[in-house]
């Protein structure tokens, strides 16, 4: 028995992906005009 | 009853005190009163957002949902998440702009019409009096299973002191205060998450044991479909809610409305991943309790410490004042400001000056808090039903109203009043406490309140915008 795997670890990385992504649309839509 | 709880809460009450004096000035107007004279940043405007949303459903219910199914529930955030960034796309710059004071208002000003702003209002009062009695319910609940106490004292102390401090300082203070117990939250989450990590025997014995256990514990329980849809429909009507909406026009500008939803999701991750660490782990630890929505009480009064015990608790406390903070401002100005401010006054003509509508929403605050009390004390449902009933109740009424509204020129009045009533119609009818539910053929009974009205009120909203918009042209070409 292996204990965790993707669906603990991979929610951290996806989520930390999810936040980049969205300060990056978040600062392209404020800065863009 | 151990004196480090008392310590601790009475140590919290006096925290929020002080912040309530110091971020204090004196309201003398709607506008300072209802959107802080829109001066909000990002990062209190999204702690904002974050503890209006998080509620005793979060420290309660999700909790247990990860004691009884697992890890996989983590990933309903990510449809919740979807639901606030539309909302940061389509919404959120929009309503900031608008210029508006309360979501009725926003209604009565966009259709140019007093009976949509007096109906929404109404309908807001009666959604809400409804959500503000299950926070009371879980708060009343959580003390009951722990310490034995009748119900009614914890009730009182949060609706005492949270529409104390609402009806003192307003928004302004409201979000003050919300900024200090999504701290309060993080802190009692980051204090408990190691100790019970300690507890459990470590993260990786604990998660070879969950996995002995069944192996859909650290895998996934629901499949990922089912996960994004859940997320998405609770994110979608959670985030275009007026009680969250209405704390976009406190914020300085759209640029800081996008931003605070981002830092919002920030805050939400925080707290939902730790939320799933200490539901498993508690699992760990008792296996077997009798029902999932216990863990949360068993961890603060049996497995912590009662310094970290108490510092869980006042998170809990955290989460369903913040709540009731914004959902007593939402109804209350909904009376004050929409239904006599802009209907019944200057109909009748009452009086209507800034400092007395200021004064209204103060009276107004304390008699929507005190509502509730009394469904709260006769218990109709159990709580996560009834926040859900609730939210069922504002996604059918608003979301076309709003959504659309923000999005789509054609809207008129009337298909903005036919959306809201049919909303609330087909709710009422579809929902298993209040109406017929069990008497609908099985094929039409089984399908989920809130989908039916959403569905309904948004084709009412198009269809009755589309009818009047052209009997309105036709009516100018008669003319012209």
């Amino acid at each position: 028995m292996s204990g965790f795997g993707w669906s603990f670890y991979g929610f951290f990385i996806a989520a930390a992906a999810f936040l980049v992504t969205f300060s990056l649309w978040a600062y392209w839509m404020n800065e863009k005009r | 009853m151990n004196w480090t709880y008392i310590i601790v809460v009475v140590a919290y009450l006096a925290a929020m005190a002080a912040v309530a004096f110091r971020g204090h000035r004196r309201s003398a107007s709607e506008e300072e009163f209802l959107t802080a004279s829109r001066s909000i940043g990002p990062w209190i405007g999204g702690a904002t957002l974050a503890a209006t949303q998080i509620s005793a459903g979060t420290f309660v219910g999700t909790l247990g949902q990860h004691y009884w199914t697992g890890v996989g529930f983590i990933w309903a955030w990510f449809g919740m998440w979807g639901g606030w960034f539309l909302c940061a796309a389509f919404v959120a710059p929009k309503l900031q702009e608008s210029g508006a004071l309360t979501i009725p208002d926003y209604i009565g000003r966009r259709y140019n019409s007093v009976i949509a702003r007096v109906i929404s209002a109404l309908l807001i009062v009666f959604a809400y009096t409804i959500l503000l009695s299950a926070q009371y319910q879980a708060a009343g609940e959580v003390f009951r299973a722990t310490f034995g106490l009748s119900p009614i004292f914890p009730m009182l102390l949060i609706l005492v002191s949270t529409v104390l401090y609402t009806l003192v300082g307003g928004v302004r203070t409201g979000s003050y205060i919300d900024m200090l117990q999504t701290l309060a939250m993080i802190l009692g989450l980051a204090v408990g998450v190691p100790l019970l990590i300690y507890e459990a025997g470590g993260l990786q014995t604990a998660g070879q044991f969950l996995a002995q256990l069944d192996s859909r514990l650290v895998g996934s329980y629901y499949t990922p479909g089912q996960l994004v849809a859940f997320g998405l429909a609770f994110g979608l009507s959670i985030s275009t809610s007026p009680y969250e909406l209405a704390r976009f026009y406190s914020m300085r500008d759209a640029k800081t409305a996008r931003y605070a939803v981002g830092v919002s999701i920030f805050f939400q991750f925080l707290i939902g991943s730790a939320i799933m660490i200490l539901g498993l782990m508690m699992r760990v630890i008792f296996p077997h309790l009798t029902s999932p929505d216990q863990a949360s009480a068993v961890m603060a009064f049996e497995v912590l410490p009662p310094l970290a015990g108490a510092l869980f608790l006042v998170a809990i406390f955290s989460a369903v004042m913040s709540t009731c903070s914004s959902i007593l401002i939402v109804a209350g100005s909904g009376l004050a400001h929409d239904v006599y401010g802009n209907w019944l006054a200057p109909k009748l003509g009452w009086r209507h000056d800034n400092r007395f509508l200021v004064l209204l929403n103060r009276v107004a605050v304390v008699a929507v808090g005190l509502l509730p009390l009394y469904l709260a004390l006769h218990k109709f449902e159990i709580v996560q039903f009834i926040v859900l009933e609730a939210a069922k109740f504002i996604a059918s009424m608003f979301f076309a109203a709003v959504v659309f509204g923000l999005n789509w020129r054609g809207a008129t009045a009337q298909g903005a009043i036919g959306g809201m009533l049919s909303g609330f119609l087909v709710t009422w009818i579809w929902s298993k406490p209040f109406g017929w539910n069990s008497s609908l053929p099985p094929f039409l009974a089984q399908i989920d309140s809130a989908e039916v009205g959403v569905v309904v009120s948004s084709l009412v909203f198009f269809a009755v915008s589309r009818m009047t918009a052209v009997r309105k042209q036709y009516e100018y070409a008669s003319k012209g």
